[in-house]
């Protein structure tokens, strides 16, 4: 009897299994790229999208075309509309005959990392087009053998390599080879600190609001605001690099940086071992004592926008291009409160404010299709919104200032869609602002690309190959992140804990690695 | 003598319940941080004395229902089958290597034991499991790689029938014209109840606390998410969110199920476990007995 009944659990077991096991995963999470669509984009841009992908254009059936995968960024793993964006985005893509269709992968930022790594082995059924932010940088992609590169494509598509200013296209170059593309960004930011408006007015310092205040100035805010509230803390993050003054090259170990932000500077330092850093341990020490941070800052991961949300902080560092777009984050990040900008330093560009850049898998079967759509990703609008924005009247709505809204109906919870990263993508300055009045959001990070006034890095694009001091990078990063977060959140003496962590960078070698970081450096100046 | 035992007895049990305490106290800790508001762990951090009760994680896990529920479904259909096959192939070639006549008996179990000691590696594995069983975004991807079986229970199956079931027995139910299946269900398995429950409940814990297999080959099909998948997704996805969340990220942050949801989510979680538990342990610990002493 007893036997029996194992062996109908056994049957039903594996009859639900087959039936667990009978919805594809198409049919579960993707679409079929020649399907019908539900929205078509407008006529004129449909015309703009033609006369852009004409030269491009393949011949025959749209059912034969290949189809590319490509990622898209999502922060929760709640995105039904992928299957209709897809679908929308591919009829669009066969009206213009861009030769070319999308297969719209989501992956959910928190697995990125690993899912990417096994996809990028998987031959079978190939992602195609990635990002490297978040992931890796495009020196490690290479080394891995994980892109190609693009130089082949320079001359198809030229519009590609005219779009930013030059120096940023070598942060995604190895060996003067490209090997990614930069995705569009201001290249160039300063420091700023955001505080609660009521606190701002209390203290009596908005006449300094939206300005460039000095350290001096700061400081008296932090102590007049502490002064009035006591109960709250003032920061949250401390390893802010505008601030701290550095291009860190790439590295954010700081293990050799440019000082300045290497702005006129062409000697390697150690960081650690500068004035300027002791300073900076000196101020944080101080904010620390006078009860600037929040407690138990060692043990306390918090984001300054949650410590404000939850009324714990009253203001945190954070970067931006322009005082404008800082406000508009502010809308975004802090739900609570109304917020007051003040500028901490000047507009700078480093290899730290080029944050993505796009480029084909090695195990792409159709390195050209895939260039072809990430030509139209950065190109045109359509294509482009469809990433970050899904579908108009669907995902999102367009008010008279040109700015987008969720739709009607749709918040961040039903929207189906991840429409809060645009900067995931190639140009983001294709899309519209979203959920903001600042209708100059990308304009005004476009016309940074032309501003000849903004001082880059001398740095910008240099690579350190690692691979001589491999050992020595390795036990200096372990270094660094066991005594830097300490000396930052001010919770140590500076002097004797500085000099205990200097000695024990010495003793792994990091003067071994800035003195090879020199050279490579010199041979990267000398052929700029 | 009475006095050192009892002396000892006394040090042992003090021993105990320190030991218990640091495995029970983890527990009170998350249910007791699924009860506190997220303002109040943020400003006070964690404690096992709530400031305050608030039962909106629960609420919002009464309210945002269907998600949990499908992946608690997902959870116990994929421990049942996995469970299922993981015991049946256990008892299969634990029978067939306790049998010393067996050809190449030694060959096969060292191969067995050989992969106690290495791995393939995640990257080999999941191109043997995606690329030639085909397994990502299927069901199969949550219940053969890595769990559906394990050598060291092998090992223990083998090592059971061999010591605990009569030689005898066996030979004289092949006189009797039994097959090998049949003494395999009617002798061997009767006679290893406390070993077969025991790895059930080795397997099915694995099962149910699994997140890896989803992470690496669910990635489309998040419909197949079991609830680790779902707690582990937004473990992660909120601790990137708090690392990297420089831009226009903090709605998104906002959106994701605060801490005390995710308590909540660990502690509904383990509650089917805790309830089964008991009724195995009896069977659990002879199991483990028999099979460490005479292992």
């Amino acid at each position: 009897m007893k036997r029996k009944l194992v062996s109908v659990l056994l049957v039903i077991a594996m009859a639900m299994s087959l039936c667990a096991c009978a919805s594809s995963p198409k049919e579960a999470g993707g679409s079929s790229p020649d399907k019908g669509q539900e929205s078509s984009p407008s006529e004129d841009s449909n015309d703009k999208g033609k006369e852009q992908a004409g030269a491009f254009a393949a011949a025959g059936d749209p059912a034969d075309w290949p189809v590319i995968k490509v990622e898209t960024c999502s922060f929760t793993d709640a995105q039904e509309k992928e299957a209709e964006i897809e679908k929308a985005l591919n009829e669009y893509l066969v009206s213009i005959n861009a030769g070319v269709q999308a297969d719209l992968l989501p992956i959910t930022v928190g697995d990125r990392a690993t899912q990417l790594t096994l996809m990028l082995t998987d031959t079978s059924d190939p992602i195609d087009l990635f990002a490297w932010r978040w992931y890796s940088s495009v020196n490690d992609l290479v080394k891995n053998g994980q892109c190609i590169s693009l130089e082949k494509y320079r001359d198809v598509y030229p519009e590609l390599w005219e779009m930013f200013p030059e120096s940023v296209y070598d942060t995604c170059k190895v060996n003067g080879e490209q090997f990614s593309l930069p995705g569009a960004d201001s290249f160039s930011n300063f420091q700023v600190y955001a505080m609660r408006k009521d606190v701002a007015e209390e203290i009596g310092v908005m006449d300094l609001v939206d300005t460039k205040i000095t350290m001096e100035q700061f400081n008296e805010i932090l102590a007049k605001a502490e002064a009035a509230h006591p109960e709250m803390c003032w920061h949250g993050d401390t390893f802010v690099k505008p601030l701290m003054g550095v291009d860190n090259l790439g590295n954010d170990a700081l293990i050799g940086v440019l000082m300045n932000r290497g702005v006129g500077e062409t000697q390697i330092v150690n960081y650690y071992a500068t004035e300027e850093f002791r300073n900076y341990c000196y101020q944080c020490k101080e904010w620390a004592d006078n009860g600037y941070i929040v407690d138990d800052p060692l043990n306390t991961n918090y984001a300054g926008y949650t410590l404000m949300n939850d009324g714990i902080g009253g203001g945190y560092m954070f970067e931006g291009y322009s005082i404008d777009y800082t406000y508009s984050l502010m809308k975004a990040q802090i739900s609570s409160y109304d917020t007051v900008i003040f500028q901490l330093t000047d507009l700078m560009g480093d290899n730290s404010c080029v944050y993505n850049g796009w480029q084909i898998s090695t195990v792409c079967k159709n390195p050209d299709a895939a260039m072809k759509l990430l030509y139209l990703m950065y190109t045109d609008e359509n294509v482009a919104r469809y990433f970050t924005l899904g579908i108009e009247g669907v995902t999102y709505q367009v008010d008279e200032n040109g700015c987008a809204w969720y739709a009607d109906g749709v918040d961040v919870n039903t929207a189906g869609w991840n429409m809060s990263a645009a900067w995931f993508y190639p140009n983001e300055c294709l899309s519209l602002p979203f959920e903001t009045d600042y209708k100059e959001y990308f304009s005004a990070m476009e016309a940074l690309w032309s501003d000849d006034t903004i001082q880059y890095s001398n740095g910008m694009g240099f690579v350190f190959d690692n691979s001589s001091v491999y050992d020595q990078v390795a036990a200096c990063t372990a270094t660094v992140d066991e005594y830097r977060e300490a000396l930052l959140m001010g919770q140590v003496d500076v002097d004797s804990y500085l000099e205990k962590f200097n000695a024990e960078l010495e003793a792994n070698g990091i003067n071994e690695i800035i003195a090879e970081m020199q050279k490579q450096f010199e041979v990267f100046l000398a052929s700029k | 003598m009475a006095g050192k035992g009892k002396g000892f007895q006394i040090f042992s049990n003090i021993v105990m319940a320190v030991l218990a305490a640091g495995a029970l106290l983890p527990f009170i800790l998350l249910a007791v941080s699924s009860i506190t508001s997220e303002t109040t762990i943020t400003k006070y951090g964690y404690s096992f004395i709530p400031r305050d009760v608030d039962f909106t994680a629960y609420r919002y896990l009464l309210m945002s229902g269907t998600k949990i529920i499908k992946a608690y479904g997902m959870t116990i259909l994929v421990a049942t089958i996995g469970t299922t096959a993981n015991i049946c192939m256990t008892m299969a070639v634990g029978y067939l290597l306790s049998k010393r006549d067996l050809p190449g008996r030694n060959l096969i179990s060292f191969f067995i034991f050989f992969t106690m000691l290495f791995s393939g590696g995640m990257i080999p594995s999941y191109i043997v499991w995606s690329q030639q069983f085909h397994v990502s975004d299927k069901i199969f991807g949550l219940i053969c790689p890595n769990l559906m079986m394990n050598a060291f229970n092998v090992i223990l199956m083998r090592t059971y029938f061999t010591t605990n079931v009569p030689v005898e027995l066996c030979e004289a139910a092949e006189m009797d014209s039994c097959s090998q299946v049949g003494i395999l269900f009617h002798i061997s398995i009767p006679l290893s109840k406390p070993m077969v429950s025991t790895l059930s409940l080795f397997a099915a814990l694995a099962y149910w606390n699994d997140w890896i297999n989803g992470q690496y080959y669910l990635i489309r099909n998040k419909d197949l998410y079991t609830i680790q998948n779902v707690l582990n997704a937004m473990q992660n996805n909120v601790q990137f969110l708090k690392e990297y969340a420089s831009s226009s990220m903090g709605e998104f942050a906002s959106s994701i199920p605060s801490l005390g949801v995710r308590m909540a989510i660990a502690v509904i979680s383990i509650i089917p476990i805790m309830i089964a538990y008991p009724f195995f342990q009896k069977s659990f610990v002879r199991g483990i007995v028999i099979g460490g002493v005479k292992g």
